[in-house]
């Protein structure tokens, strides 16, 4: 037995540490730490924005709590289930989703003045049909890249015969002292939880 | 660790340097040996050179229009008060990820808040599409700020390359004239029982530190947090 309490050769054993590594990988990848220090942090100063001027000011410093809440919204639209159909080129790797919206910005970081770029035409957004779990793990390696830590993957499924038995997974992730439910694969909101009479939640250590 | 890996030059456009650290205080002196570097080598990086000259321009112009006289400022000190305001408005602080030490060059930071506002939105579109069905058409008007991030570690060394280069390559000076650059530079380190765990920056005005903590959102030039011990290190210029 693992240590989840499933069968070495379950498919959700498996997967976990196919995952875990892709968390784990995600935090060394420069691509994911710039993407994730670009919308974090702008998403933060958007809000703070919008909120000082309707009178309730939420402050963007270092809010892990609003960078979250960007990575999440981000991935349940171009990695998610809130994905649109574009007509982009269908892609299996979800890095490969965060490539395309980083390029124009490595593009204009290699000018000596990076102002002087222009936006080329570009290819409609890729459309993801790869694996559920990579998606979800690939949102906490984004997460991860600043810091926003203790995360866990949630199973949810049922018991049977004494044995469990999950459906999906997701992630939970706790930011600025208040913990998460992130499930990007269904239509919602970050902290909406998934309901199943069994769960099962297992820690990434970083 | 060789003294070579410590004082390689900075990582080009582009180019990402991975260095495993080891967990003991050589690799805290590897990381202080990094943002040394990366300060001397702006100093004399000429667009380090002309960013800091544009931002201590603008801001004197702008002081003048305001009706503000500059008669018997130091140059200096209105400088360092220049270079920290642009640092604080395009600066977003940010933890490293978990066990991994990140740090970049300051010219890569200050390239960063220069990509225009439609590479950013199109980098950030489906967060902006939300966004605008939440709050409506004044999303379309927002001005994108340019931004750049990192932790106390780059938001020093950020802070210590803008002073550092800021007043280099003018002519040389005759023989008794005044420097009239921030001199000298130095990272101030805090921490408690023992230990060093964050860091700062401190230019000086001839014999005056002035603490610039960029990651204290109310801080002002001259506070700095309350620490058990301080150490500082000097960047050789």
């Amino acid at each position: 037995m693992s240590s989840l309490g499933l069968e070495k050769t379950s498919k959700m054993d498996y997967d976990l540490n196919r995952l875990t590594e892709r968390v784990l990988d995600a935090r060394t990848d420069h691509i994911y730490f710039d993407f994730s220090r670009v919308i974090g942090p702008q998403y933060a100063k958007m809000v703070e924005g919008f909120s000082t001027a309707e009178g309730n000011r939420i402050a963007a410093h270092n809010n892990k709590t609003l960078f979250l809440e960007a990575i999440d919204l981000w991935c349940r639209k171009r990695l998610g289930a809130a994905q649109e159909a574009s007509g982009g080129k269908k892609i299996q790797d979800p890095r490969d989703a965060i490539v395309y919206a980083m390029k124009p910005w490595y593009e204009a970081l290699e000018l000596d003045n990076p102002s002087e770029y222009k936006m080329k035409r570009r290819e409609p957004a890729p459309i993801y049909v790869g694996d559920e779990a990579d998606a979800v793990a690939t949102m906490m390696g984004l997460v991860a890249c600043l810091d926003i830590t203790p995360m866990r993957f949630v199973f949810g499924g049922r018991k049977e015969n004494g044995k469990d038995s999950y459906e999906r997974v997701w992630a939970k992730i706790k930011a600025d002292g208040n913990w998460y439910d992130s499930d990007i694969m269904t239509q919602g909101v970050l902290g909406d939880r998934p309901d199943f009479p069994h769960y099962k939640e297992v820690e990434v250590a970083l | 660790m060789s003294q070579s890996a410590l004082m390689s030059p900075p990582p080009t456009t582009g180019q990402v340097i991975r260095t495993s650290l080891p967990d003991t205080f050589d690799g805290i002196r590897y990381e202080i040996g990094k943002m040394v570097n990366y300060v001397v080598q702006a100093a004399s990086d000429p667009f380090m050179i002309e960013h800091t000259r544009a931002i201590v321009d603008n801001y004197s112009q702008a002081a003048a229009m305001s009706g503000a006289s500059l008669a018997g400022v130091d140059p200096r000190g209105l400088a360092m008060e220049a270079l920290e305001t642009w640092c604080r408005q395009h600066y977003a602080y940010v933890n490293d990820p978990p066990n991994i030490e990140v740090i970049q060059t300051p010219k890569r930071m200050v390239k960063q808040t220069m990509i225009p506002a439609e590479v950013t939105r199109d980098v950030m579109a489906p967060i902006f599409e939300a966004m605008t069905i939440a709050l409506g058409p004044a999303v379309a008007e927002y001005e994108v700020p340019g931004l750049t991030a990192g932790d106390c570690d780059e938001g020093s060394t950020l802070m210590n390359a803008h002073c550092a280069a800021w007043g280099n390559g003018s002519s040389e000076m005759s023989a008794g004239e005044t420097d009239n650059r921030i001199r000298p530079i130095r990272f101030r380190f805090g921490g408690n029982g023992g230990t060093l765990h964050h860091v700062w920056a401190r230019p000086y005005l001839g014999e005056q530190g002035i603490d610039s903590d960029l990651t204290e959102p109310g801080y002002n030039l001259g506070d700095y947090s309350k620490f058990e011990q301080y150490e500082e290190v000097e960047v050789k210029l």
